[in-house]
């Protein structure tokens, strides 16, 4: 069984199948809606990429795809593109229908692709005005708007430097300037951060975070859970085609079954803290590795606070504590490790 | 950025054209100029340097057409089996001037180069653009789904028009040469170019990466150039027998331009372009982005124990490169037998260019298939080379991806890396030339109407080639070993052989001059001596480059 | 006491490229049976410290020395790398040749590899190995480099950005054969971007930044001097935590709401204050290494050389791109400035974590 949901509302996220009746689905698309997919179907010879995958984005949103390798995130979105020609289903944007000659859409769309993309005998400014004329035809437009991309992405000392002397950081730079340099309302981030030092993956990050605050709407692809608890509004998980869970961090977190882990580090080993700990009401597993006491529990304000509680009555002494909520890897783990696992 | 909210909440003004504003090719020009700024280096070489070299030498020429004689001499050359090959048909011999001889000699090889441009242009702005994810990043724009193939037929095929009419308004320089004619061989050296530009539009669609595409239309080249080599040498003196019909190179020599120019034949290369244009037009509809029709079938999970070496690892990926270059070298010494058959023949019959060849005509077919001999074995021995060359620079291309440092991570030191290399290049090297040698012995040997003491002297001439080929490896080795980013100089001995060959009794060049190339300087033609002291110094030359190889190689810092 | 020979000893190791200097004086050590992480950022060695580790390139005849497992990795390379296993980043493969086909390949050159555990690596990440190579994405890709360095039985392993390009649910496979390692007593170089994985396995951590090492030990040591931050609710008025030592930067809120960073050392202490007065919810958490680290990777702005990229948002520490074509070239005054950041563990880097918490 399948979980998904999301509704703008913000009610919790719910169980949906594949049906047609699923949740939202039988209203029809609302004008809100940037991106509406539904029931996408793709194939390669024997293997199916896309199995009936529905996807919706509000306006707005910076919106998380994640999943493993082979999930099908990358052929979504080339299919929402219409790079890829699919045998079954419908995508509206803006809701309208999206088909191949819908110049008018594809300009309101900007993609930065996982592999840069950039052409390397042209100088940066070359660049991004080459691929924003796919765009634009206006020059003078043209002109202010891969001003305002160099300036955005922080490129102005390198307008004129060729790509082979960038080093990897400001090349990723480069690539999204030319996606975004066109002003799009709907910008499709696939995997922008891989392999990326973290100086220049918090500038990315920072400059998503400023193209959401400007009105655009964003979808961007990544493994790195952390990036995604950070930055994204709603996150989708997909696995084999299709979409496992969909709701907001805190959703998605509580649909897993553990609400923190607690790591005490005592100073001495000792069973009889173990079986205390164990004894709390909200534990769901508690073990002793080496001086470390490591603690499982479920969803609960106290939990922490119970186990300082059970430490200080037994008297026993230790050195630090640690709380980790559980974060979006968990949750990852636990809905897509499970099912391959089946 | 106020302005840009206002922006993104509806649409730019003017952009709501409607559903299909531009159609499938909409964006076409911008690709076109994107195209043009990004490979302009490439675009101006090309049509630069094919008529920068062409013309001039065709100056070289003028002495040879001096006298009479001179020119016959050199029309009778055309009329043997390896201007056949090598040239065309031969028509306009009786009356041998610079325009005949343009035609005849030169005509084929613009043609190579300039098929050669085409593919490697159009692969490389198709193909390649998908690797890199640029296509990708194109086709979500406002571009239409064939726009990018459009641009980069237009592009491809606006640069071998160009580099045509260059060559045709340079040959326009010698007063000898007839204007309309000229401007007639530019024409013809463009359409074949867009022919084969198509080939190369095709290939992109059915293969999978862009060296496969290549290798595919390079195969289809061959293919073009053999069957007209087989026709043209089976019927010398103008009308080739059917199988050069086959071949837009053999309809580029069918127009007998600076002679007899006829229109037609031209006809059939345009038409040839534009069946392959569209199919790869069609196609490209088809296909997803990113992939070939021709699938790629699963492997094995387990290595063979042949891959288990080093030197199987270098066998299992050269294997093909040789049988592909071999292949080549031994099917056109496979084909001189069915020239020389007809050479015999020839000969029996025009007493008068036996004359002129200065022997009696039984004598005379020994002498000439000795003589032709020893460009045969040089093409061969060239041909491998190539093999060698290419696979020797798999090295360099190991190392610059960083699958160099991963092996020599592992306890293999790295003389047995390059150890491995060049004795498994090398000695498929020294087979491949003999199975080819053996192949031209072979025909020889069998033809009656040639005496019984010319197989044996082409076995040794034969022979005489195999030092060359092991100072290639030596070369090759040293370079792309020693200093991998000069490994693109181990072509210049070819370029230097190739020059020596054609011109070098022209431009008189002393005799110590063959020494700069491995391939020059040992005499490779039977009937001339056997001279050891060459031989000697090649091979001596070749060990100190090994020696050198090695060294170097295994002191340097790993360039990746 | 039998004396054991660290797996990897430097001590002032230099490296130029022509006039590029990539290695500075670089001191690294890593005990045997020890994961090491090796954090910097782009351009200050990390990969040329590798490469010479691994016998590719030769350290200037200027340098200090370099032992691998007590042997020079430049004379006795080959001997060398039957005791060691590499993974690079950013892996090329044979494009013909299958996964299984390379796997097998790379493990002939070091004598063949044990095939119950190149079989069972291959399942754990579920690695498909009759696909030819140019098939693979690059996590596949990444896959196969990893199986044919992990089925090795090696004491020592170098991985260079092993994980880019895994998803998580690989990345876990990867962390369990790194435990596994541990567990069989072998050591493990990590070079890594990717910080929460350093975190997550590293004992030791060693910090780069043009060419030289500025921060160096362990995760422990480096937490043990900074502070966990702890938000808590309590049944008394928080106010009176302002007077607990070890209580930093307290804010309180409705009377009973508290939150302050904690000195590590003093946690103890601090926990049993709170339950006394009597703890309605707590949390507690530990600075991550980005927290700490990530100043490293920042250029001060008095470097007039280095070229920054992008407004200054958030004051504490500019964000810039310190490298710009090859490695950078650190001129003198850029080096004063790692002279006065050079330190290993002390006590200097608490200000420098309480300041970004305080920001």
């Amino acid at each position: 069984m399948t979980r998904t949901g999301g509704q703008p509302d913000g009610a919790a996220a719910t169980e949906a199948e594949s049906q047609p009746d699923g949740i939202g689905q039988s209203e029809g698309s609302r004008p809100d809606h940037v991106v509406d997919v539904k029931d996408l179907v793709k194939r390669y010879k024997e293997v199916v990429a896309l199995d009936h995958f529905d996807l919706s984005i509000d306006k707005g949103e910076i919106f998380g795809l994640l999943g493993p390798n082979g999930s099908g995130k990358t052929t979504a979105i080339n299919c929402i593109l219409q790079l890829l020609t699919y045998s079954r289903g419908e995508i509206k944007l803006w809701g309208e229908p999206m088909s191949p000659t819908r110049y008018d859409l594809k300009r309101r769309i900007g993609l930065v692709p996982q592999q840069v993309a950039v052409l390397p005998e042209l100088s940066v400014t070359e660049n991004i005005d080459y691929f924003c004329s796919l765009y634009v035809d206006d020059k003078a437009r043209r002109r202010r708007l891969v001003g305002e991309a160099i300036e955005f992405t922080g490129l102005e000392r390198f307008a004129k430097f060729r790509p082979k002397k960038l080093s990897g950081g400001l090349v990723r730079r480069l690539n999204i300037a030319c996606g975004i340099a066109h002003q799009p309302s709907l910008i499709l981030f696939d995997e922008p951060t891989v392999a990326v030092d973290p100086q220049s993956r918090n500038a990315i990050l920072e400059g998503i975070r400023r193209l959401g605050a400007e009105g655009a709407t964003v979808v961007y692809t990544s493994h790195y859970m952390e990036e995604v608890e950070q930055l994204c509004t709603r996150i989708m998980i997909m696995d084999a085609g299709r979409a496992v869970a969909v709701g907001t961090n805190a959703e998605l977190k509580s649909m897993v079954g553990i609400g923190e882990r607690i790591r005490v580090e005592l100073d001495f080993p000792d069973d009889a803290v173990l079986a205390a700990v164990r004894a709390l009401p909200h534990t769901q597993h508690a073990s002793l590795s080496g001086q470390t006491l490591k603690v499982a529990c479920a969803p609960g304000a106290r939990n922490l606070a119970d186990v300082v509680e059970a430490l200080d009555r037994a008297d026993v002494s230790y050195g630090r504590v640690f709380s980790e909520p559980p974060t979006l890897n968990d949750v990852f783990l636990e809905l897509t490790g499970a099912e391959l696992r089946d | 950025m106020g302005a840009a909210t206002d922006v993104r909440r509806a649409p730019a003004p003017g952009v709501r054209r409607g559903a299909a504003g531009g159609g499938e090719l909409a964006g076409f020009w911008k690709l076109v100029r994107g195209a043009v700024r990004q490979n302009r280096v490439r675009l101006i070489i090309w049509v630069l340097a094919v008529p920068g070299v062409t013309v001039p030498a065709i100056s070289s020429y003028s002495s040879i057409f001096e006298t009479r004689a001179g020119a016959q001499a050199r029309a009778a050359i055309m009329a043997t089996p390896t201007g056949s090959v090598f040239g065309g048909p031969g028509y306009g011999l009786d009356n041998y001037d610079i325009g005949a001889s343009v035609a005849n000699e030169l005509l084929l090889w613009l043609n190579l180069t300039v098929a050669l441009a085409g593919i490697l242009l159009v692969i490389h702005m198709t193909r390649r653009e998908e690797e890199t994810g640029r296509l990708e990043l194109v086709g979500a724009a406002a571009v239409g789904r064939r726009a990018p193939l459009a641009a980069a037929l237009a592009v491809t095929g606006a640069e071998v028009v160009l580099i045509g009419l260059a060559m045709g308004l340079g040959c326009m320089v010698y007063p000898e040469l007839d204007k309309g004619d000229c401007l007639a061989f530019g024409l013809i050296i463009a359409v074949t170019g867009l022919a084969f530009s198509g080939v190369g539009a095709l290939a992109a669609q059915l293969a999978s990466t862009a060296r496969a595409a290549g290798g595919l239309a390079a195969a289809v080249l061959g293919v073009a150039f053999l069957l007209r080599a087989v026709g043209d040498t089976a019927q010398v003196q103008g009308d080739s027998a059917w199988a050069s019909w086959l071949s837009p190179l053999g309809w580029a020599n069918q127009t007998r331009v600076f002679v007899d120019l006829r229109w037609w034949p031209v006809l059939l290369t345009l038409a040839f372009a534009a069946a392959f244009g569209l199919a790869a037009w069609l196609l490209a509809a088809r296909r997803d982005e990113g992939s070939g029709l021709l699938a790629t079938r699963p492997g094995p999970a387990r290595a063979p124990k042949g891959l288990l070496s080093p030197s199987g690892l270098v066998w299992r990926r050269t294997k093909n490169s040789l049988f592909g270059w071999g292949g080549g070298a031994l099917v056109m010494c496979l084909a001189m037998g069915p020239a020389i058959g007809s050479m015999g023949g020839y000969l029996e019959n025009n007493p008068a260019m036996a004359q002129m060849l200065g022997v009696d005509p039984a004598a005379g077919l020994d002498a000439m298939v000795e003589g032709f001999s020893g460009v045969i074995v040089l093409y061969s021995a060239m041909l491998v080379g190539a093999y060698v060359i290419t696979q020797i620079g798999t090295l360099r291309a190991d190392e610059f991806a960083g699958l160099t440092a991963r092996c020599l991570a592992e306890p293999v030191a790295r003389g047995r890396l390059l150890g491995a290399t060049e004795i498994t290049v090398g000695v498929s090297a020294l087979l491949g030339m003999s199975v080819a040698g053996l192949g031209y012995f072979a025909v020889v040997a069998t033809d009656s109407s040639v005496g019984p003491d010319v197989a044996p002297a082409i076995a040794g001439s034969v022979l005489r080639a195999l030092p060359a080929l092991i100072a290639t490896v030596a070369l090759a080795s040293f370079l792309t070993a020693g200093f991998p980013r000069l490994a693109a100089l181990s072509w210049a001995p070819f370029a230097y052989a190739f020059i020596h060959m054609l011109v070098g009794n022209i431009l008189g060049l002393p005799d110590w001059a063959r020494f700069f190339s491995q391939f020059t300087a040992v005499p490779l033609a039977p009937n001339t001596d056997f001279e050891w002291a060459p031989a000697v110094g090649v091979l001596a030359v070749s060990a100190l480059l090994f020696y050198a190889a090695h060294r170097r190689f295994a002191t340097r810092d790993l360039l990746a | 006491m039998s004396q054991t020979v660290d797996a990897i000893a430097t001590q002032g190791l230099r490296k130029s490229f022509g006039q590029v200097k990539a290695l500075d004086g670089l001191d690294l050590t890593v005990a045997q049976g020890e994961i090491a992480g090796f954090l910097g950022p782009n351009g200050a060695g990390k990969s040329t410290t590798i490469r010479l580790l691994l016998g590719l390139i030769r350290a200037d005849k200027d340098s200090g020395p370099a032992r691998v497992l007590g042997q020079d990795p430049w004379r006795d390379a080959v001997e060398l790398h039957k005791r060691l296993a590499y993974v690079p980043g950013d892996v090329s493969l044979w494009p013909t040749l299958t996964g299984g086909e390379t796997i097998d390949y790379l493990g002939s050159l070091r004598g063949g590899l044990d095939a119950t555990k190149r079989d069972a690596l291959i399942e754990r990440f579920e690695l498909d190995p009759t696909r030819k190579n140019r098939t693979y994405s690059k996590g596949n890709r990444q896959k196969v480099a990893l199986v044919a360095a992990l089925a090795a039985d090696a004491e020592l392993y170098l991985f260079d950005e092993p994980t880019s390009g895994l998803d998580p649910l690989m990345e876990a496979v990867f962390t369990g054969c790194l435990s596994e390692i541990k567990a069989a007593g072998a050591t493990v170089l990590l070079s890594s971007h990717i910080l929460a994985e350093v975190e997550k396995t590293c004992d030791t951590v060693t910090i780069i930044r043009a060419g030289r090492a500025v921060e160096s030990g362990t995760l422990a040591d480096m937490r043990h001097l900074t502070r966990s931050q702890v938000e808590v609710v309590l049944r008394g008025p928080a106010a009176a935590l302002a007077r607990v030592s070890g209580v930093h930067n307290l804010q309180v809120s409705d009377a009973v709401r508290a939150s302050f960073a904690c000195d590590n050392a003093a946690l103890e202490a601090v926990m049993a204050e709170l339950v006394e007065l009597g703890i309605e919810s707590l949390t507690c958490t530990p600075p991550s290494l980005e927290e700490l680290f990530l100043s490293h990777y920042s250029v001060p702005a008095a470097a007039p050389s280095q070229l920054a990229a992008g407004p200054d948002r958030h004051g504490a520490g500019r964000r810039s791109d310190s490298e710009s074509g090859p490695a950078p070239a650190q001129p003198a005054s850029g080096s004063d400035q790692n002279a006065s950041e050079r330190h290993s563990s002390s006590g200097a880097n608490a200000p420098a974590v309480a300041s970004n918490e305080e920001a």
